[in-house]
């Protein structure tokens, strides 16, 4: 994985030459401190922030990154239940909870319109996050420079930046509509 | 290797900087009026740990909008307004930025908390008292690891950095969110 594409040209430090595969290779330990070199340069810019501790923070990044699709798993698996449990258990319903006023049949629906709104919010992030185009490498595929995603990128930027911030909206439609509809009653 | 900065166009750019901040706007102000409209809870309708849980959600996503709408491409480096039409802010705006992003994930956690809650109280008739003595509290936890302690870490270590038009995330691509 490479992360260069994310400083700024200023960032960047400059790459010392290789020797050339011309030229004899006299001292093979020359030639891995060459290596490493270049590879320090290209990895640690001069201006990059907290890089060090960066192996450390892997770990716990794991939470981060596979928590979201830990979530969209368990909520697919929630919804079915749910689904499968209004559908097909509604006769075996009692409206006997300690804390449910309303019906537990209303109260899962609107519990459900979160969830589709969960679903309607995250499925294009997990999908960039899965699918992972890397839009700096475009063009730069060795021979096949047909490999042109910018617009396709840019339409699913488009939806995640438009949706992402919208959940909260969303969800309010969710509650104002359940509002409105027991205030009605 | 060749990087290319300009693999959006200024126009795009712009669109995809600011766009957020408006559909941002509008989540802020219907964020307040659910957290209001929770908080009153007229006529105890929500059980105690369903609200809590709807509070939590509603405060997670009014902060990612809040962070959009206030902390948008402006709070971006002026270093990088090479690919970030108007960023004219500094390293310390960036994180804050980057801070108040992380949220978005504490959203999800709630989303999945909402299921695991009607799962056990429509089919195992899990009572009020016991989800909020056995479930609840592992809820908020994963909320809390996922966003506050793991935002004060990244803010510690400075792994906030600007992406393309994103104001400010984890440099390693925690969620892979390089929009």
């Amino acid at each position: 994985m490479c992360f260069i594409g994310y400083y700024p040209p200023e960032c960047q430090a400059q790459v010392p030459e290789l020797p050339s595969s011309d030229s004899p290779v006299e001292n093979t330990t020359s030639v891995l401190e060459a290596s490493n070199t270049t590879t320090t340069a290209y990895s640690i810019p001069p201006c990059e922030r907290g890089y060090g501790e960066l192996n450390t923070f892997y770990y716990s990044s794991i939470l981060f990154r596979y928590g979201l699709l830990f979530t969209f798993c368990s909520i697919i698996i929630s919804s079915v239940w749910i689904i499968v449990n209004l559908c097909c258990l509604q006769k075996q319903q009692s409206s006997t909870h300690q804390y449910h006023r309303r019906g537990s049949n209303e109260m899962a629906i609107e519990g459900m319109g979160y969830m589709a709104i969960y679903f309607l919010v995250f499925t294009p992030v997990i999908t960039m996050a899965l699918t992972d185009p890397y839009p700096h490498y475009v063009g730069t595929n060795g021979d096949d420079n047909n490999n042109d995603n910018s617009n396709a990128y840019f339409a699913m930027a488009l939806v995640t930046k438009c949706l992402s911030p919208m959940a909260g909206f969303l969800n309010t439609l969710v509650f104002l509509f359940w509002s409105k509809r027991r205030g009605s009653k | 290797m060749e990087v290319e900065y300009d693999f959006y166009s200024k126009t795009r750019q712009a669109v995809l900087g600011y766009i957020s901040v408006a559909t941002g706007a509008l989540s802020v102000v219907r964020c307040a009026i659910m957290f209001m409209g929770l908080w009153k809870n007229e006529g105890q309708l929500y059980p105690p740990p369903l609200l809590r849980l709807l509070l939590g959600l509603t405060l997670t996503n009014w902060m990612y909008a809040f962070s959009s709408t206030f902390l948008g491409p402006w709070a971006m480096p002026a270093e990088v307004s090479t690919y970030v039409v108007g960023a004219t802010g500094n390293w310390q705006t960036c994180a804050a930025a980057g801070f108040f992003q992380t949220f978005f994930v504490g959203s999800a956690w709630y989303s999945f908390s909402l299921g695991v809650y009607h799962v056990l109280t429509l089919q195992f008739r899990l009572s009020g008292d016991d989800f909020h003595q056995y479930i609840e509290p592992f809820c908020h936890m994963m909320v809390v690891l996922s966003t506050v302690l793991l935002g004060a870490v990244a803010l510690y270590y400075e792994y906030y950095v600007p992406l393309y038009t994103l104001p400010g995330m984890y440099k390693e691509l925690l969620l892979n969110l390089s929009f």
